[in-house]
């Protein structure tokens, strides 16, 4: 087995993945940018190693430095979590030629499915189902508009080397072509360095449903069951669930063999999630393959006992899985809340500052991954993501009641967060029924927003708080009973006798 | 001075407390006694009703507080601070009729469309900032003229730090 593993990334991923490591007897090492000196990931590991200034570029994204730093302090594997290298084929093939082990897959795969007209093009030839659309990117404004008077408005534009909600946009009619492709465009060249744009049909009210699947290097596959991401806002999933209560057996068969086919077809090992839209009569198309761990994979690990890291980490190292596909047994329902540091009253903007207060919800059945604690910062650096919450129950319901107690639980002080939305969405009729797909907020509940959280007593929330501060600014004739009074009174006593 | 202005998601609530029990919002009157329990945490009961609130000094006028789960960002002044600033910025407006547009979020300035002196109509793009890999577009406020842009592309900007002038 490896003796130590560079974790390439931060936050709540590096954490998940430093546990992992120290399960196995492994190293960890960890790297850090000058505004993570503190963080938990930092603290965690084994080895920590500063990388660089706060910016990406000069710190988590620097090809260079942490190639060095590898060949340096003698780790033989690299894990990049997901984000910042994961689907990086320059830095992967930058790898395979110093002989260190990426734990991912091969850099050959990760292109094959990270041009998105390309991968198109693959599941087509493999009669994996795909958008009716283009297979190549748009070559002028006008060939485009031919297009997309042959496949009908509305229409979306998508980044070839896009991916994960960026670089997108729906257009309904003819006249907003051309400005549409052109920001797609700039917002592509400088997100991903590339303008290459596409085109697909626009499917309408499609839920997200994705399946997990783990590939070795001997070319065993499995797959772990689908999970549905349907709930999302700016286009990225904010609560994920597995089983979806859509999917019958009939069509979670197709769509597990779907997923296994498109896998095969670019030569794939590793941990990996084949994400489809799936529309109203269940048909699916597939959208796009992730070529690392997913953000939401604790879900799967939660319904079906795998630990999806350690399974990469063996992969990596040359082993056969774990598992043969008869022995992939699932047993209950589990959701998963990301927990960011944003504003859901104000178009989800960021929300930056200390965390003075922290303590997370605990009980059978809950799971959080976090990499923050109290005294941690939410910078404008990197992702506002603070920590996922995740419960498994018997049933959906089960964890839908479990989820709701865990997020009335959890305190998180000092930034905005969007916990009190995501309890408004795990109680909303079309959450429960199951009858919801991705536009389900912005159809469902944000224009509805303010009235259900008057609803559920923000208002007078607002002039508890308005009390509270003009207290404190007062205190100094304001009576504030101190309960740390060194008299124990006769009860306690009693019960520590 | 028993009179406070506090001012919560841009409401503002006078809070006038009239002893060590009873305070007023308005004409409604409320029972308080307020516990500090440990570090950043309190406990207020309020009529007949307990809160565990979290909360942190930011400053001396504003305090961040965690209460039932939501975030609230309290600014407290005395009712006599208020009415000064109050009628500071009511006479700056008459003389001025300027208008200072603050960025809305932290993030870095991609394009300046404008620049001093250009003449532009309410809801006008004015300039792009970055946040979190998405483009927002600076729209602005009112009608007017550009008197003074402060940033320029590339800048890395703070919430609330001031953007452009409009006159």
């Amino acid at each position: 087995m490896f003796k130590k593993i560079l974790i390439a990334n931060r936050g709540e991923i590096a954490v998940r993945i430093i546990r992992a490591c120290r399960e196995l007897g492994i190293t960890s090492a960890a790297i850090y940018s000058n505004a993570d000196k503190t963080a938990e990931h930092t603290k965690l590991a084994d080895e920590s190693y500063c990388i660089g200034n706060p910016v990406s570029s000069e710190s988590y994204l620097n090809k260079e430095k942490i190639i060095k730093l590898i060949k340096d302090i003698g780790a033989d594997a690299v894990h990049p979590g997901y984000g910042f290298f994961s689907e990086n084929a320059d830095f992967i093939t930058a790898l395979e030629k110093e002989k260190i082990t990426f734990i991912g897959p091969s850099s050959k795969s990760v292109k094959m499915m990270g041009n998105k007209t390309a991968a198109r093009k693959l599941m087509a030839d493999n009669k994996v189902p795909i958008i009716p659309g283009t297979t190549k990117a748009i070559s002028s404004v006008k060939k485009g508009l031919q297009i997309a008077e042959e496949i009908g408005y509305p229409v979306m534009l998508k980044a070839a080397a896009g991916g994960g909600g960026k670089g997108m946009r729906k257009i309904s009619s003819p006249d907003e072509f051309g400005s549409a492709l052109e920001t797609t465009k700039r917002e592509s060249l400088k997100a991903f360095a590339s303008d290459e744009i596409y085109l697909e049909k626009f499917i309408d009210k499609p839920k997200h449903i994705e399946v997990q699947i783990l590939g070795d290097k001997k070319g065993n596959y499995v797959h772990l069951f689908e999970r549905e991401c349907s709930i999302q806002r700016r286009h990225q999933k904010i609560i994920e669930e597995s089983p979806s209560s859509f999917v019958d057996e009939e069509t979670r068969k197709k769509i597990t063999k779907a997923a296994i086919v498109a896998t095969k077809a670019c030569g794939y090992y590793n941990a990996g999630t084949v994400e489809f839209l799936m529309d109203e009569k269940k048909n699916f198309y597939f959208l796009e393959m992730n070529t690392r761990l997913q953000v939401e994979h604790p879900v799967t690990e939660m319904i079906t006992g795998i630990d999806l890291v350690k399974e990469q980490i063996s992969i990596a190292h040359g082993n056969r899985l774990s598992v043969k596909q008869k022995d992939v047994k699932r047993r209950g329902h589990s959701l998963e809340c990301r927990i960011y540091a944003e504003d859901p009253n104000n178009n989800f903007l960021p929300s930056n500052g200390k965390i003075f207060h922290y303590k997370e919800p605990g009980g059978p059945g809950v799971r959080i991954d976090s990499g923050v604690g109290s005294g941690s910062e939410i910078t404008m650096y990197y992702d506002p993501l603070i920590s996922k919450l995740v419960c498994w129950g018997s049933n959906r319901e089960a964890a839908i009641k479990l989820m709701k107690k865990a997020l009335s639980e959890y305190q998180i002080a000092g930034v905005i967060n969007n916990i009190p939305f995501l309890s408004l969405i795990i109680a909303h009729k079309s959450f429960k029924s199951g009858k919801f797909n991705i536009n389900f907020l912005n159809e469902k509940l944000m224009d509805s927003l303010p009235s259900l959280e008057n609803a559920n007593g923000k208002g007078e929330l607002e002039t508890v708080a308005a009390i509270f501060s003009a207290l404190l600014k007062h205190n100094s004739k304001v009576k504030i009973i101190h309960t740390h009074s060194k008299k124990i009174n006769r009860w306690q006593e009693q019960m520590y006798e | 001075m028993n009179e406070f202005v506090v001012t919560v998601n841009e409401k503002k609530k006078p809070v006038n407390i009239l002893n060590d029990t009873e305070l007023k919002i308005k004409n409604k009157k409320y029972s308080y006694e307020i516990s500090h329990v440990r570090n950043n945490t309190y406990l207020l009961k309020c009529g007949n009703n307990y809160f565990e609130i979290v909360a942190d000094k930011v400053n001396n006028e504003h305090f961040s507080i965690l209460l039932n789960g939501y975030h609230f960002d309290a600014f407290v002044r005395t009712a006599l601070q208020e009415k000064a600033i109050h009628l500071l910025e009511e006479a700056q407006t008459a003389t001025h009729h300027q208008f200072e547009v603050k960025a809305p979020m932290p993030g870095i300035i991609l394009k300046v469309k404008k620049q001093g002196g250009d003449t532009i109509s309410e809801g006008e793009s004015i300039m792009i900032l970055e946040a979190m890999k998405m483009e927002n577009d600076l729209k602005a406020p009112q009608a007017g003229i550009i008197k003074e842009i402060y940033i320029s592309v590339g800048n890395t900007v703070e919430k609330g730090d001031k953007l452009f002038l409009i006159e």
